[in-house]
């Protein structure tokens, strides 16, 4: 349009704003040269990536529900790029990604601005550097026009002070005509990316390959039993293989089995190396050991963190072998959320006749927990020291203990090896 | 006669002396007190006299070489104090000793009658020739129990009181000491010897070793029979089978014609004696492994569970001297029977055994066998092993670490060997750092020389030689590349030793020279080798001879090392598994993670260590300059997100350190073997072609250089009780100790056990300072077989230590409390907290839909501290009223801290769902909950107007209950949306500035969000737009 907005190919004159340049990719996200939005992303990972840059992502909200954590919705909103950030609420990744402040940014398309915070996108330019269309659709109700591309839509604003548009009779069929002023022509007030053909019902996308970064992501955890004792966890789960292809890593699916009384390098060789190796120096549940409890000095057990599996394995510290694992469920509202990926497990109890999945609400399946005559007692785990969220329960069966919120969904499962034990 | 280089008194003195301070060190193993006429005051047969004098000369002699090579001289005077009580002890003991053979009959029958009878009565079968034989063999595994512990006979007249404050009290001990004996009845023990004990020093090592000699010496005059000439030794550990927790201690000694196996047992905490199991007359052994108990099985059938427990062994086996040592034997010691045979067309250089592979190592080729079936797996091409040492191969579990002849840079691993290190800055080291650093410019001449000499092919001479592999024998390989886990340059010359640490995390490497160790913390990736990482930790200086390690051991939390060469000097270092400086806080009594508190809340993770030390940009040109090293794959695919998902494998990594050893062990009485092996290092050095023109099958079957020491920490947990008048408190707390096993020329094996303990000055402040530690010996024994000892043959009596090692048992099962079985299993923490939670903000702020009318908000600041009032769970009703009966529900809660904003609490929930309440009528049960709710909602709302007293939490609050509140609101909100949208820039503006007069907003009072709606517009006709694309309206 204007011979000033093709400012092709300029030169990185204004370093410390670079990053507020993003790229627009339809069906995939925004990129910049130092932060990566794109569709499928975990959000964990996400978090980590607004956590490395401080300065920079400013004001940064965090929005879910206490009520529904698993099945609402997580949003995170950038306030200081306007960058709107929607996770499935089950599967934790990105699923939409908005724009609604456009003041704050730079959009590039094509290696070509068509928006930045001195001349925001309009409507015809828009039109003008991605292509042409299906044509938009108009929202009477809220006076809202939205131009849809695959994987692209920009949201204009009618009314108000640009009001004098029409709708009119159209072009035949259930096409109609919106009419409106050239001259003050509205302002791209919001831009989302999505997967599908529709920005309020978007596909859900699975973790692009480039987000593994040689990590591995959980599909399933399933428990193994053997006479009636669960003996190890079956693992399923996406890692890239070393094959290249088209310069990115190739991601495969394993099925792998963890025992309990298995090595440090069993588990090194079939997950890798952990994030963190963390030594229990101090373990507060030592109290509940027995006798000498007060003064007893136990040897460090270690836990291997694989935080991106939301799977912990805990050592024993003489044997180095599988004596526990915990799987986490990373709901918001807990105080870890943010530190594992939520894993996907599927627990049977003994019988088969309850599941405990990572969507489970705790009622599903209390009657395990108790015994006929006296409710369970839980133990009260308060994890953190003047962390607002509350305090979590624990119940416990034999080589299974769940923690639950205080609304029923589960923020942990630990299954412990009761070889020794009764 | 080993010559002792420490002692410096001259015979008179030591006469002088003789009378003061007799026994100095006795540490009391002995179970029964010793007759009196056992006491060195009998008639003494030989004069000890002349035999000292003549020794002392040779230790004059010999003591001038070891000052020139002593680094660190200890003060003379200490030392003469030292040698003095030494000799004199040595010489009662001799004195002693060569009593034994006079009083040979009467003592010993009170004394070790057990072993006697039970030898005349039940033992024919296993026992040689003739009921002579049999006497004369208990007589002398008597004898070695008195020579052992002679001094420690309660007794002696002339004899002080023990003054030892560390041995225990004596009927303690014989408590103790009874158990072995009544067990003893039940089968035949071989010899058992018994620790000598030795006071603790400063100046320890010297001690230690006079009383070796003293002992010795002794022993060689006593029995006038000469003990048979051991060849290697090595100590190991076998895990009790199903219960992987539990560890006997075996030392292995190949002897000139057999072995010997024995079990050392720790019956209190530091005492403990060795027993012979296992004794063979034969051909000359290489190598001998005890084969695991704990197999993992997987369902698969264990087709020699018969004959467990196994061993695997290497011997002569052939006249010829071309097909000795080309086979390995595996032999049941419940039969006694050979139950496979794996033959090789070459000698055998050394076998390696894990919990689920046996290798086998050639001259430059490695087998790995399946533990349970014997089937070969694998064939693996490993480098020509330098010179005479074995092969550079470690093995743990499935993970195999090998020396590989090339490096394939489609496999190398990131990571890897760093050129530049970051040395301690500790100033008593300096000089030691110099010397390294020396060393370093050397190495790097060498690799720079032979850049030169391969003047026509620079890339080639450019390979580096020490490159490491480690496999994953479990992945059954067609390819060579299959299971390769890690593979990089560990060192540019060749390597010669590979040990893995007890955690299988850790590989410790050195090259031919052995100056330098290194070591890498492995990173492997689940699939592919080059997704893996190596982080180089340390190096690790030893000295700046040439050398040739013959063993290393890790402690069991991989915070010691102690590497002993064949210069017989054992040097001790202190790192940390996980990298970075060891200090006072890594190495005190507890082991600690990383990252103290301190570190977390100033932020110093691992990242922010890299760029503070070194900086990116450094850090690249680092990179750069060192060809060895790779960057992660990732990390040059993706850099935006590489950092984003915790992958540890992705650097830059911190450069290592450069450490020395925190104690040397020293050895003083350097054995012939030790000096021509130093000797032959330093001529070695510089004829390297020499070695390498002979092939190494050749090599493989001169002399292979033999371990003639071992090393190996023990760690102990022992329970040490206190008992007041009124309670009795048992704590539980973890020595550690230093195993020392060394061949000696004439009197079979010495061990030695060193006590290791940090020393940390009382009130020491500053943690960062390097970890100091004390050496005492604290005791040896002298193990070695004589003519006179009888064979022990395979089938092992059931009640020998290691075949009760290697049956399960079957013990009843742990009782619990019925509902308290999972209680201990709860963890309440499983990772270390980061320096700030994401809801700590600044950052991020934590926001909850407007739902229900639950309390909603979550934001940073707004800590439980901040409330004057809390909400915790309690339980009502009938089992509140147990509470004040005796049963304390002991799991039913304890809170640690906590806000708890829900008027619903658990145990309301459960009051009310329950509805037969045992005790209570539902009415006083519902009026209970009804009150208590009532009061916690109070609290509640109490709470939350106290949190919003902060203006900036407000205003947050605020604005979260616009955009979220209520639809209508929101759909209002959009109708004005339009000139929010065109005049964006002023508005944001406003924002900014928050509203001064903004009334405190409570949940009931919709009107002032109202107002506050107006002012906020902006915001609301922001978030109006989520409704007309994405439907929130259910929020």
């Amino acid at each position: 349009m204007n011979g000033k907005q093709q400012v092709t190919k300029k030169p990185s004159t204004e370093e410390d704003l670079s990053f507020t340049k993003f790229k627009v990719v339809p069906d995939v996200g925004l990129k910049s040269s130092q932060f990566e939005f794109v569709l499928g992303m975990p959000i964990n990972q996400c978090i980590a990536m607004i956590q490395q840059h401080p300065r920079m992502l400013t004001k940064v909200e965090l929005k879910y529900s206490k009520k529904d954590p698993f099945y609402q919705d997580i949003i995170i909103y950038i306030g200081s790029t306007g960058i709107r950030l929607y996770f499935d609420g089950l599967s934790q990744l990105i699923k939409l990604i908005e724009v609604d402040n456009l003041s704050m940014i730079t959009l590039t398309y094509n290696d070509t601005i068509f928006s930045d915070p001195n001349n925001m996108a309009t409507l015809d330019r828009v039109n003008e550097f991605f292509g042409s269309t299906h044509p938009g659709s108009y929202d009477d109700k809220h006076n809202i026009y939205v131009q849809s591309w695959p994987g692209l839509s920009f949201c204009f604003p009618y009314g108000g002070e640009n009001s004098n548009l029409e709708v009119r009779p159209g072009f035949g069929g259930n096409l109609r005509s919106l009419k409106y002023d050239a001259n003050s022509q509205p302002k791209l007030t919001k831009m989302s990316i999505y997967r599908g053909p529709n920005p309020s019902e978007p596909e859900s996308v699975d973790t692009p390959f480039s987000c593994y970064c040689g990590q591995n992501r959980t599909r399933k955890v399933e428990a193994i039993w053997e006479n009636g004792n669960i003996v190890g966890i079956d693992i399923q789960f996406d890692t890239q293989n070393g094959r290249i292809v088209d310069g990115e890593y190739d991601v495969s699916t394993y099925t792998r089995q963890i025992y309990f009384g298995d090595s440090v390098s069993d588990v090194q060789s079939i997950l890798g190396a952990p994030t963190k190796v963390f030594y229990k120096s101090d373990d507060k549940m030592k109290i509940h050991r027995g006798l000498h409890k007060e003064t007893l000095y136990g040897p460090p057990n270690f836990f291997f963190n694989y935080f991106v599996m939301g799977l912990d394995i805990l050592f024993d510290f003489v044997s180095k072998r599988v004596v526990k694992f915990v799987l986490h469920t990373n709901a918001p509202g807990h105080c870890d959320f943010g530190m594992y990926s939520r894993c996907n497990f599927s627990i049977f109890l003994n019988d088969k006749q309850y599941e405990i999945r990572t969507d489970s609400k705790f009622d599903e399946f209390s009657h395990a927990f108790m015994n006929d005559s006296n409710p369970p007692r839980p133990v009260v785990l308060a994890r953190q020291e003047q962390q607002p969220f509350g305090s979590t329960f624990c119940y416990g069966i034999k080589q299974i203990i769940v923690e639950r919120t205080e609304n029923g969904f589960l923020t942990s499962v630990t299954i412990y090896d009761g070889a020794k034990e009764k | 006669m080993p010559p002792n280089a420490n002692s410096v008194g001259g015979p008179k003195k030591k006469n002088k002396k003789n009378h003061q301070r007799p026994q100095q060190q006795h540490q009391q193993t002995q179970p029964q007190p010793l007759p009196e006429e056992e006491q060195p005051e009998n008639p003494i047969k030989k004069d000890p006299k002349p035999e000292v004098l003549e020794e002392v000369v040779e230790k004059n002699r010999e003591e001038d070489k070891e000052k020139v090579e002593e680094t660190v001289a200890p003060t003379i005077e200490k030392e003469k104090n030292i040698s003095g009580d030494l000799l004199d002890f040595s010489s009662s003991d001799k004195s002693s000793l060569s009593s034994r053979p006079n009083v040979k009959d009467s003592p010993e029958e009170d004394e070790d009658a057990v072993p006697v009878v039970n030898r005349t009565t039940t033992s024919p079968p296993t026992s040689p020739p003739s009921q002579t034989a049999v006497e004369q063999d208990s007589l002398q595994a008597e004898e070695m129990l008195v020579d052992m512990s002679l001094d420690d006979a309660p007794a002696a007249p002339p004899r002080k009181p023990h003054q030892r404050s560390a041995p225990p009290p004596i009927p303690s001990m014989n408590t103790i000491m009874t158990k072995p004996r009544t067990n003893s009845v039940s089968y035949i023990k071989g010899q058992v010897v018994r620790q000598s004990a030795v006071e603790q020093q400063t100046l320890a090592n010297q001690v230690v070793d006079l009383v070796a000699m003293g002992m010795s010496k002794g022993q060689t005059q006593s029995s006038q029979i000469t003990a048979e000439k051991a060849e290697w030794v090595q100590l190991t550990s076998v895990e009790k089978a199903g219960e992987p927790n539990e560890r006997l201690e075996v030392l292995i000694v190949g002897l000139c014609r057999g072995y010997q196996i024995w079990t050392m047992s720790m019956e209190f905490q530091q005492s403990g004696e060795f027993e012979e199991v296992l004794s063979e007359r034969q051909g000359p052994v290489r190598a001998l492994k005890v084969l695991p108990n704990n197999l993992k099985l997987r369902g698969k059938k264990d087709s020699f569970a018969d004959s467990r427990p196994l061993i695997a062994m290497v011997d002569a086996s052939s006249h010829h001297p071309d097909r000795q040592y080309c086979s390995v034997t595996i032999i049941s010691l419940l039969t006694g029977r050979e139950v496979h045979k794996i033959k090789f067309e070459e000698p055998v250089c050394a076998v390696n055994v894990s919990d689920q592979f046996l290798v086998v190592s050639l001259a430059n080729m490695a087998y790995a066998y399946d533990i349970l079936t014997f089937n070969e797996v694998r064939t693996i091409r490993t480098a020509p092993s330098c010179e005479n040492s074995p092969p550079a191969l470690s093995l743990s579990c499935q993970l195999l670490a090998y020396a590989d002849t090339s490096l394939d840079l489609n496999l190398q691993s990131s990571g890897g060997l760093a050129a530049e290190v970051e040395a301690t800055s500790s100033e008593k080291y300096t000089d030691h750092i110099y010397t390294a650093m020396s060393y370093f410019s050397r190495s790097v001449k060498t690799i720079s020389e032979s850049v030169g000499a391969g003047s026509g092919s620079s890339t080639k001479a450019n390979q580096p030689q020490g490159v490491i592999t480690v496999l994953n024998l479990a992945v059954s390989g067609e390819d060579e590349s299959d299971g390769v886990m890690c593979h990089y340059v560990a060192h540019v010359d060749p390597i010669s030793y590979i040990a893995f640490s007890p955690d299988q995390r850790l590989v410790l490497s050195a090259d031919a020279n052995a100056n330098v160790f290194n070591i890498f913390l492995l990173m492997p990736h689940a699939t592919s080798s080059s997704l893996a990482a190596v982080q180089h930790l340390y190096k690790l200086n030893r000295g700046s001879t040439p050398a040739k390690v013959v063993s290393t051991a890790f402690s069991e939390d991989c915070r010691w090392l102690a590497i002993t060469t064949n210069h017989a000097t054992t040097h001790v270092f202190a790192v940390c598994p996980f990298g970075g400086k060891p200090n006072q806080r890594t190495h005190g009594d507890t082991f600690v993670n990383k990252e103290s508190r301190f570190h977390r809340s100033a932020g110093l993770t691992d990242a922010a260590d890299v760029t503070a030390s070194i900086g990116p940009s450094k850090h690249r040109a680092m990179a750069d300059s060192c060809s060895y090293t790779k960057e992660h794959p990732i990390a040059v695919n993706s850099p935006t997100l590489a950092k984003t998902n915790g992958n540890s494998r992705v650097g830059p990594f911190p450069p290592p350190l450069l450490l020395v050893a925190t104690e040397k062990i020293k050895d003083s009485r350097y054995t012939k073997e030790d000096l021509s092996a130093w000797a032959a290092d330093m001529t070695s050095f510089s004829y390297p072609a020499a070695q390498a023109s002979s092939s190494p099958a050749v090599a493989a079957r001169r002399r292979l250089e033999v371990s003639r020491m071992s090393v190996m920490f023990r760690m102990k947990s022992y329970n040490s009780t206190t008992s007041t008048k009124t309670a009795k408190t048992t704590k539980m707390l973890m020595s550690m100790s230093l195993v020392i096993a060394k061949v000696d020329p004439a009197q079979g094996v010495i061990v030695t056990q060193h006590d290791i303990k940090s020393l940390r000055k009382e009130g020491e402040t500053n943690m960062e300072a390097s970890p100091q530690i004390s050496v005492a010996p604290v005791g040896g024994w002298i193990l070695q077989r004589t003519k006179n000892n009888a064979d022990m043959h395979a089938p092992m009596p059931s009640a020998s230590p290691l075949m009760a090692f290697a049956t399960v048992e079957t013990v009843p099962a742990k009782r619990i409390g019925d509902e308290d079985v999972w209680t201990p299993h709860v963890e309440t923490r499983t990772y270390l907290p980061p320096h700030r939670w994401i809801w700590q903000g600044p950052q991020f702020e934590l926001f909850e839909y407007r739902e229900d009318d639950q309390p909603s908000l979550m934001s940073p600041g707004n800590k439980g501290s901040n409330a004057s009032f809390k909400s915790i769970p309690v339980l009502v009703g009938s089992e509140a009223v147990n509470i004040t009966m005796k049963t304390i529900p002991a799991d039913a809660t304890r809170i640690e801290c906590g806000s708890y904003t829900s008027a619903n609490s658990y145990s309301i929930d459960q009051g009310s769902d329950q509805p037969v309440i045992g005790g209570y009528s539902s009415a006083t049960n519902g009026d209970y909950i009804a009150s208590i709710a009532d009061a916690m909602r109070d609290i509640s709302s109490d709470d939350d107007s106290t949190k919003k007293k902060s203006p900036k939490n407000d205003d947050l609050i605020e604005e979260f209950f616009d955009t979220e509140s209520s639809t209508p609101f929101a759909r209002n909100g959009s109708g004005s949306s339009s000139s929010t949208g065109a005049t964006g820039g002023k508005s944001l503006k406003k924002k900014k500035t928050p509203p001064a007069s903004a009334p405190l907003p409570t949940s009931s009072t919709k009107s002032s969000q109202k107002d506050k709606k107006v002012q906020n517009g902006r915001e609301r006709s922001k978030d109006s737009d989520d409704f007309g694309t994405f439907d929130m309206d259910d929020i």
